[in-house]
């Protein structure tokens, strides 16, 4: 090997090395065999560090490592995990399960649960929540307080509102499996028994929460339903009374067909009138004299059919007659009226009994998988997971901070 | 037989330290002198050591932009493309590169004490550095943009980027010997690996959007499996189907080992040739 035996003291070393810097020597060693001029400014600036070694970020970094293993290993307090996993369901209706062109089109019950879940996530962690499990305050701070020799974790007897319900945000994961749907429920605590119970008490919450939203939608959409039947009632109820009155009014039953009689009396005189005209004019090249009295005589037939079309005709239309027009068309738009607000009745009925039915139908449930069970010992994961947490912080601090740092240095 | 004394163990584990103590002086003095060259090689100085990664990023990005890529809405879409980009440029820089390695660094051979591994160990201490600081200040950025801070698991990112890094150092110790000895692979490299790494490992997909049948023909991978376990540590919520950690660092261990032993089979072969 190139490297020369142990020789004398560490101290001895640094001070002939740092004659030998100060004396601008660009070797350390013989050439070949030592990283001379490589490692010049490093040992330089270990050498010239004005800063005692007791505070040389390899000594902050050692004890800093030291406590967080200390504590995590030796002094943190146990934790406890329960964990269950459910689905929330909906039957779906034969037929429309699954059209699925490629695998990851996610049917849509997953969807539907998925969505749940994220709204279950959000409700788990509310503040009520918290109150409901916890009614009583000082049971959960009991439960929770920090115990010694860990007084770091654990909830401290003076918590406010918002350290207590981010304390208590801290204990449960609810996470949304995106591609099966179900939802994982994990909870911890610092004995088994309250771990499990927390599970427990937050699947009766969620179990709670899926039927309100069930109750509320199905009442809220039923109530709506029953309103529109209503509406649509009373509307034909007016329709209905509207017409009754009309009818009352003009002592007739259907003034359609009296128009369409009237029409077809007026057509009748006016086809005997055309049948006297056509006649009159014979009568007309048949006799020399205009005056004769069978011209005269159709001539009068004529002028009196004549009148009486013109006369027929002012009595169906006219302002001072009947007014048959009028009458038909009013009596055409109160029986659409009517027809109409039948119509609507029957489907407002119809969409109520679907409803009903719909509400019933899309009852949601929760289906459990995975019940939690009591924590048969500590879970120990979380002192590794925390000291390569600390390991992380290091590696960050000096991989990045480090490098920043000298980056700056060198700019 | 001799006896073991106190003493000879205490001077034994004495000389082992300081030898140890010595090769990691010897790599960071390489890393600082890496550093240094390609300070002055930029045209941002210093900094563009950092820029370039982010100048990648951003162009990802607006390519993402542009193009409308699939991303997921349990990440923001920057961290999530983010930890894609900086864990493949990392694997690619250490792993991929030291097949050119050796010629460049052919001078430092000339102190005995500098072997071409602590040339590659130093470029990859150099490179996890200047990803990790990419990674770091992105997602400081967008933490502070977003005001939401978030990482579930810190504990596998730690491991999740070690074995990254190994896994790079474990090919990069095969890469040095094969592409100092065979340097048509170097041509293959670049149109070849390259390509399938860049489309494999999860930079523009997340492994969960694929359909089923579709995973085994990327989840070979190891790069895939940390990508998205970096992911994952960020959102446990982030679904992992068919991803393992336990194959990542099967698959870190066992390229360091071979790299190892083919490293040193070859040493002698890296030194003499020029």
């Amino acid at each position: 090997m190139t490297e020369r035996p142990f020789q004398g003291s560490r101290t001895t070393k640094l001070q002939m090395t740092r004659q030998k810097i100060q004396s601008g020597a660009r070797w350390l060693g013989n050439m070949g065999s030592e990283l001379s001029t490589i490692a010049i400014p490093r040992i330089r600036t270990d050498v010239q560090a004005p800063l005692p070694r007791l505070l040389s970020g390899r000594v902050l970094a050692a004890t800093f490592l030291a406590i967080s293993g200390f504590y995590c290993f030796a002094i943190g307090r146990d934790r406890y995990q329960a964990s269950s996993e459910f689905v929330i369901k909906q039957p779906m209706p034969p037929g429309t399960s699954a059209a699925m062109v490629l695998g990851t089109l996610q049917s849509s019950s997953v969807l539907s649960s998925l969505e749940d879940g994220r709204y279950l996530q959000v409700y788990l962690e509310s503040n009520d929540i918290k109150n409901a499990v916890f009614p009583d305050k000082e049971v959960y701070l009991n439960s929770y307080a920090a115990a010694s020799p860990d007084l770091w974790s654990g909830l401290s007897a003076d918590a406010n509102a918002q350290q207590q319900l981010e304390f208590f945000r801290n204990q449960l994961d609810v996470i949304p499996q995106e591609l099966s749907g179900s939802i994982v429920l994990s909870t911890s605590a610092f004995t088994a028994v309250d771990a499990y119970s927390l599970n427990t008490k937050l699947l009766e919450q969620a179990q709670r929460f899926v039927n309100d939203v069930n109750q509320s939608i199905s009442a809220d959409q039923q109530a709506f339903a029953e309103t529109q039947v209503t509406y649509a009632q009373n509307r034909l109820t007016e329709a209905s009374n509207a017409l009754e009155a009309f009818q009352d009014r003009y002592g007739q039953l259907n003034p359609l067909a009296e128009q369409s009689a009237a029409a077809s009396f007026i057509t009748r005189l006016e086809s005997r009138l055309v049948d006297l005209k056509v006649e009159e004019a014979s009568l007309r090249r048949q006799y020399r004299d205009p005056d004769a009295p069978e011209v005269a005589y159709v001539a009068d037939q004529v002028g009196e059919l004549e009148r009486q079309i013109k006369e027929e005709r002012q009595k169906a239309v006219g302002a001072g007659g009947r007014d048959l027009n009028r009458i038909a068309s009013q009596s055409v738009r109160l029986e659409g009226n009517v027809s109409f607000a039948r119509e609507s009745l029957v489907s407002a009925m119809r969409a109520a009994d679907n409803s009903r039915m719909e509400s019933q139908r899309q009852l949601k449930f929760i289906v459990m998988l995975s019940k939690p069970q009591m924590p048969q010992g500590p879970d120990h994961s979380w002192r590794w997971k925390a000291f390569l947490s600390c390991i992380g912080v290091l590696v960050v601090v000096w991989g990045v901070f480090g490098f920043m740092l000298a980056a700056m240095r060198r700019d | 037989m001799s006896r073991i004394t106190s003493s000879k163990v205490f001077k034994s584990v004495r000389a082992f330290s300081d030898r140890m103590m010595l090769q990691i002086r010897i790599v960071l003095a390489l890393a600082d002198m890496d550093f240094a060259l390609r300070a002055e090689k930029g045209f941002f100085g210093v900094w563009g050591v950092l820029f370039e990664p982010m100048a990648l990023m951003l162009t990802l990005l607006a390519l993402r932009i542009l193009v409308r890529l699939k991303t997921t809405d349990l990440l923001n879409p920057v961290i999530w493309l983010v930890c894609g980009v900086v864990l493949l440029y990392l694997f690619r820089k250490v792993g991929i590169k030291a097949l050119t390695g050796v010629s460049k660094k052919q001078k430092l051979f000339f102190y005995r004490r500098i072997r071409p591994l602590d040339t590659l160990l130093a470029s990859t201490l150099i490179e996890a550095r200047i990803h990790a600081s990419v990674l770091v200040l992105v997602f400081l950025a967008v933490s502070a943009w977003s005001w939401t801070f978030q990482i579930d698991d810190p504990a596998l990112m730690v491991v999740d980027f070690i074995l990254t890094v190994c896994l790079g150092l474990g090919v990069g110790m095969s890469a040095l010997v094969v592409g100092h000895r065979i340097p048509i692979v170097k041509v293959l490299t670049k149109f070849g690996i390259n390509r399938i790494l860049l489309w494999t490992s999860g930079i523009f997909y997340a492994t969960y959007t694929l359909p089923g049948p579709a995973r085994p023909f990327v989840t070979w991978n190891p790069l895939l499996h940390s990508v998205e376990l970096l992911r994952h540590s960020i959102n446990t919520a982030y679904p992992l189907p068919g991803i393992s950690l336990q194959y990542l660092a099967i698959c870190a261990f066992v390229s360091v080992g071979f790299g190892l032993v083919f490293y040193f089979s070859n040493e002698a072969l890296l030194l003499s040739d020029d």
